[in-house]
């Protein structure tokens, strides 16, 4: 809610932006790619049609600075999920393991 | 005191039968004012979503934890997800959103009947979505992509995934079942409250000056076209397709 | 549009309650209780269920110390050992020690602190009382019938697979304790950044407010994935897929990594709460302001911050990479700097005080003493050459307990002695009570000193039996452990005494600052009659004056 109000165009043209980026992503799935190269390709055109939905259809641009927070908050904690929990997934078979008993 | 008296206010109950409750009537006793009611709500929903975040990504994380394991094989189990439907699917929720954010549009300039008809747009397409997920869902059963109800072990070792590997495909369809089941059941409840909201609408509950429960749904709307944005490339576009 | 920026109201009339009316009279009936809206008499709700939970955990680990009394234990067979410590477990982390401090206290006095007349959501807030008791009498009904044996942590594959026991509906109940708990941190969050009173910037919160704010946080943030991890391992156990059994694939360790993503965050969902009530009892029988408030609070941010980074130290031999426990360990040393810092600014503010030895005081004294001690014994489970050897034994049972129990519980005890008159406008007997801190006290140390010394010496945790060397600590640490019931059962006795026949008190029994303290005791209905514009800070003692009065 804000007192600045979108003119409907704009979302119009942000869908078609968004159908856009989903028929460039199925695209890109024909390209012969290594398995990474189809996971860091998908992820970041997810991540773009993402930031377009947040931002504009989600209005996080007029809402107030703590959004912002929660929502950089949230972004940055799945990150730490991952990153941490791929700590020990990516150096499997790479590394020894700890001892145990 | 009934239920009803405990969770309404008396102007609140005369109001739904009589659609000309006044938009102050809605403050509750907490709050400043209204404006300060529906920043706080939607600055509430938005936590909520946070936690929605962190509820979906940790079934990423499992994908991807099997992935590392053996990505081969589950690139080849995504290549037997039916990508054209999925698809769709993403275009039907991009879609929907697009009409949940012009329904909240129309709130805003107190076009009554707009909101209602974009309202019902979105529940809709929201509808669309799980009619073609359940297509899908039939789809794969015919197909034997049911690890642990219907599947076929000497389909996926024909189709080149070694023996020993067949463990990673089960549960790469487990996580498939898992994320669109969860992803499913949060459409549905979308559904529902968007149906919710446009009878109120109908019933003159909202105007210019209160549409917050508007606004609250419409992010949760849009947190779950998201989600799917993300289920897409993740379960469907993992390998090379060929038409 | 930020909360300073939003348009006040109109002048608009306020209605001075009724002479006498508080929150407890204002209307009568079982109805009235149980579909409130107000957050204090559902903390109240809170405090009947969670006391209700705290004694069916002692009675079940009452059973246990009792068995362990004799090395070749002959009182409860190997497999009932196992569900009750697993009841034990269960009950007193998901059911008492997570929501306690949050939601007794929380509830009662955060809206009170900040000079608001409710929290932000208040239906949401009843909701969450609804979703603990439901999750409390589905995980209870699993419990006691049948049982659950795979400890409180569930590890697969023995809880997807092995096991026989109630594992399904013992998990359907912790995962609507665990929306229970999501949903009371989202109203604090929103309620700590939304509905604070005019003039109350954030750094003149008290530090329990900033202590149920990162509580919070963490709760938002790892619920979520607990109840994930938990469903999954539903799942597996009804559709024995194997994503987490090794025979067919699976990983078990990806159970523990999302399993302890929650679980070590809660354990500082725990223990914040506490280091909040401490900061506040300490300046008031200290008469002195906190030491170091800027650091306290950022501290408790810090703790909720790396809490998040530290989880795998708990799986330190599970099989994880030797490169993840390095990192793992290294941010575990982390994680006790803002903690430490903590205990020097509470020591700091006792420094020249002017100190009363009030029952509150007594009990946060205690906490000090024990956190510090228990909070050391952390950075030797952090070493992993060290963690080699105590993992899996009493060591580490004794290290959480000096942090919980002797940390959390004597905390909440305190909060409970030091809010005790503004919830219900009654004292309670000072001898009783100061007897009952001094019996927790000497209990605690004979139950779990004892076990340090076993467990270093190689004593295993979850064993019906134990090595016959081991005994004469085992019978120490049971007697040590009937002193601490009846330690605990005593505040029973004399504040529900003091209900009926304890003096009435005034607003202020304490002398304290904070704005809950200028409000009656019980407080009104809609807590303030006119809402606190704030001018200081929160533990200005040198004034005299409370922290809305010019």
């Amino acid at each position: 809610m804000s007192s600045k109000i979108t003119p409907a165009n704009t979302y119009i043209v942000v869908l078609i932006a968004l159908l856009v980026l989903t028929v460039l992503t199925v695209g890109v799935s024909f390209v012969p790619l290594q398995p990474i190269g189809h996971v860091v390709a998908g992820l970041s055109i997810a991540a773009l049609k993402a930031t377009l939905v947040v931002l504009i259809f989600m209005h996080a641009l007029h809402s107030p600075r703590i959004t912002w927070c929660v929502i950089v908050a949230s972004i940055a904690w799945v990150l730490i999920l991952f990153s941490l929990t791929y700590a020990d997934y990516l150096t499997r078979g790479s590394l020894p393991q700890m001892p145990g008993h | 005191m009934s239920l009803r008296d405990t969770l309404f206010t008396q102007a609140e109950q005369k109001a739904l039968f009589d659609h000309t409750f006044l938009a102050r009537d809605r403050l509750e006793e907490q709050y400043a004012s209204l404006p300060h009611q529906s920043e706080t709500a939607a600055f509430g929903m938005w936590v909520f979503l946070a936690t929605e975040v962190m509820f979906f990504g940790t079934l990423f994380v499992a994908v991807g934890a099997y992935w590392i394991f053996s990505p081969k094989t589950i690139e080849r189990a995504s290549l037997e997800l039916n990508w054209v439907i999925g698809g769709i699917n993403t275009v039907v929720l991009l879609v929907s959103s697009l009409m949940m954010v012009l329904a909240i549009h129309a709130a805003q300039l107190n076009r009554q009947r707009e909101v209602f008809r974009y309202l019902v747009l979105t529940a809709g397409l929201g509808i669309a979505f799980l009619c073609f997920k359940a297509l899908e869902y039939y789809l794969d059963y015919r197909e034997n992509l049911i690890p642990g109800f219907k599947f076929d072990d000497a389909e996926w070792i024909a189709r080149g995934v070694d023996a020993s590997q067949l463990g990673y495909v089960k549960m790469f369809l487990f996580l498939y079942w898992t994320m669109t089941g969860f992803h499913a059941i949060h459409v549905t409840i979308g559904i529902g409250v968007v149906v919710v909201m446009a009878v109120l609408t109908r019933r003159g509950h909202f105007s210019a000056e209160y549409y917050s429960p508007l606004d609250v749904t419409g992010l949760y709307w849009h947190f779950v076209d998201i989600v799917w944005i993300f289920v897409f490339p993740t379960l469907y576009l993992l390998g090379t397709h060929t038409l | 549009m930020t909360i300073a920026t939003l348009p006040l109201p109109a002048s608009q009339p306020v209605e001075p309650p009724a002479e006498g009316s508080n929150y407890l009279n204002v209307s009568y009936g079982v109805v009235s209780w149980l579909l409130t809206k107000d957050h204090k008499r559902i903390a109240i709700l809170y405090l009947i269920s969670v006391t209700a939970m705290f004694l069916l955990g002692g009675l079940a680990i009452s059973i246990v110390r009792l068995h362990l009394m004799t090395p070749q234990g002959t009182l409860v067979s190997a497999d009932t050992y196992n569900r009750l410590f697993t009841m034990h477990g269960v009950i007193m982390v998901f059911f008492f020690l997570v929501p306690v401090a949050p939601a007794v206290l929380g509830n009662f006095c955060l809206p009170l602190m900040i000079g608001a007349k409710d929290l932000a959501f208040p239906r949401i807030n009843l909701l969450s009382w609804y979703l603990y008791v439901i999750g409390g009498a589905w995980t209870l009904f699993a419990m006691l019938t049948e049982g659950v044996d795979t400890g409180w942590t569930f590890y697969a594959p023995y809880s997807s697979q092995a096991t026989h026991y109630n594992v399904v509906p013992t998990l359907i109940g912790l995962v609507l304790a665990g929306f229970s708990s999501l949903f009371t941190g989202l109203n604090f969050i929103v309620t700590t950044h939304w509905l604070r009173a005019p003039g109350l910037t954030w750094f003149r919160l008290p530090i329990f407010v900033w202590a149920m704010y990162a509580t919070s946080f963490i709760s938002l943030l790892a619920v979520p994935v607990l109840a994930m991890a938990l469903i999954l391992l539903m799942l597996e156990r009804l559709l024995h897929i194997g994503i987490f059994d090794p025979a067919l694939g699976g990983d078990p360790l990806l159970f523990q990594h999302l399993f302890w993503f929650y679980s070590h965050p809660a354990v500082y969902i725990m223990i914040l709460p506490g280091m909040g009530i401490v900061s506040e009892v300490i300046p008031c029988f200290a008469r002195k302001s906190l030491f170091g408030y800027t650091f306290v609070a950022y501290s408790s941010l810090a703790i909720a911050f790396l809490s998040f980074l530290v989880w795998a130290h708990h799986m330190f031999v599970a099989g994880i990479t030797l490169y993840a426990a390095l990192v793992f360990s290294c941010l575990s040393f982390l994680v006790a700097v803002p903690s430490a810092i903590k205990v020097f600014n509470w020591t700091a503010t006792l420094y020249k005080g002017s100190i009363a030895f009030e029952t509150p005081m007594l009990f946060c004294l205690g906490f000090v003493a024990l956190f510090t001690a228990g909070g050391l014994t952390g950075l030797f489970l952090a070493t992993l050459g060290v963690d080699i050897h105590v993992h899996d034994t009493y060591f580490v049972i004794a290290h959480f307990h000096f942090i919980m129990v002797g940390g959390m519980v004597m905390a909440y005890m305190g909060g409970l002695h030091f809010w005790w008159p503004k919830m219900t406008g009654r004292m309670y007997s000072q001898w009783w009570s100061r007897l009952a801190a001094l019996i927790i006290f000497v209990g605690f140390f004979l139950t779990f000193l004892p076990q340090f010394i076993v467990g270093y010496n190689g004593m295993p945790r979850r064993y019906y039996q134990y090595v016959p060397e081991f005994q004469v600590w085992n019978v120490l640490s049971s007697a040590g452990a009937s002193i601490l019931a009846v330690g605990y059962l005593l505040p029973l006795g004399y504040l529900l005494y003091s209900l009926r026949y304890g003096p009435r008190t005034g607003s202020n029994p304490w002398g304290a600052t904070g704005l809950e303290w200028t409000t009656t005791s019980p407080p009104p209905r809609d807590n303030f009659a006119v809402t606190p514009i704030v001018v200081r800070g929160p533990y200005e003692y040198d004034t005299g004056k409370a922290q809305n009065e010019p």
